[in-house]
């Protein structure tokens, strides 16, 4: 494992097996003195409704890539001798089941803690996944998010992207560089 | 001409799972989602409020409305994101 591991899967998120991932490649040298695990789990209630399950859905590629630079951004700002292994899972989950995982090691505690804050924080309002809930009663709906492009009303007059300054950059055929 | 596969996620799931819209050559993100509007726009009135939050993107990176469409290619709509 590189010193950044990121992953989008339907396979079950195992706490044990991350950690085990990051461990094994910064207890190698002996200099990291903390590691942080953190995991988000599907809650049982959301706006005031029982919630019984969740759907993800994600643009994989993209997300990975994104997930990828949030990692990179951590151990810039905050240590490049981090570690760093993020996993978010996809497809139907239960309450109770991990939607994400963030592990994160370090030389000390403090830079661990606000590198794990820093990736989470920023998977919520960069990563294109997205989550519906399914509820008790009966009633289902997409989560309200993060919008990625400025907001207004369309009556096609298109809005300028808030997003990245391509400059005019050509979209590439087939989604490769 | 040039076919774009657009790809739909999230809330526009509701649409289905995407569409192939013909555009000239160097054509616009901008373009792109004025023809998109067009397509879908009559099928729902709420489809224009959530093209309106919604962002381009393909495998690398959002794409501002100036990106430029070249060739044949995938891009993804992506309405407002709520992962973690």
């Amino acid at each position: 494992m590189d010193n950044c591991f990121c992953d989008i899967s339907e396979k079950i998120i195992n706490p044990a097996e991350i950690i085990s991932s990051v461990a094994r490649h910064s207890r190698a040298g002996n200099s990291h003195g903390a590691e942080v695990l953190f995991l988000g789990v599907v809650r049982d209630h959301n706006a005031g409704k029982d919630v019984k399950s969740v759907l993800y859905d994600a643009f994989i590629p993209l997300a990975k890539n994104i997930l990828l630079e949030i990692a990179t951004e951590a151990r810039a700002r905050f240590g490049q001798d981090l570690c760093l292994a993020v996993l978010h899972r996809i497809g139907e989950l239960k309450v109770g089941e991990i939607s994400v995982a963030i592990c994160v090691s370090s030389p000390h505690r403090d830079e661990a803690y606000k590198a794990s804050r820093y990736v989470i924080e920023e998977i919520k309002i960069r990563a294109p996944i997205w989550k519906k809930e399914f509820y008790i009663d009966g009633d289902s709906g997409w989560v309200r998010g993060h919008a990625l492009c400025s907001a207004g009303g369309y009556d096609g007059v298109t809005e300028a992207c808030d997003g990245r300054d391509h400059g005019g950059r050509q979209v590439h055929p087939h989604g490769t560089g | 001409m040039i076919d774009v596969n657009v790809k739909f996620f999230g809330a526009f799931r509701r649409y289905g799972s995407g569409m192939v819209l013909k555009l000239e050559a160097g054509s616009s993100v901008k373009q792109l989602r004025q023809e998109l509007f067009t397509k879908l726009q009559k099928n729902s009135h709420e489809f224009g409020s959530l093209l309106s939050e919604s962002a381009f993107a393909d495998e690398k990176s959002i794409l501002c409305d100036e990106a430029i469409i070249r060739d044949s290619c995938t891009v993804a709509v992506i309405p407002p994101v709520c992962g973690g």
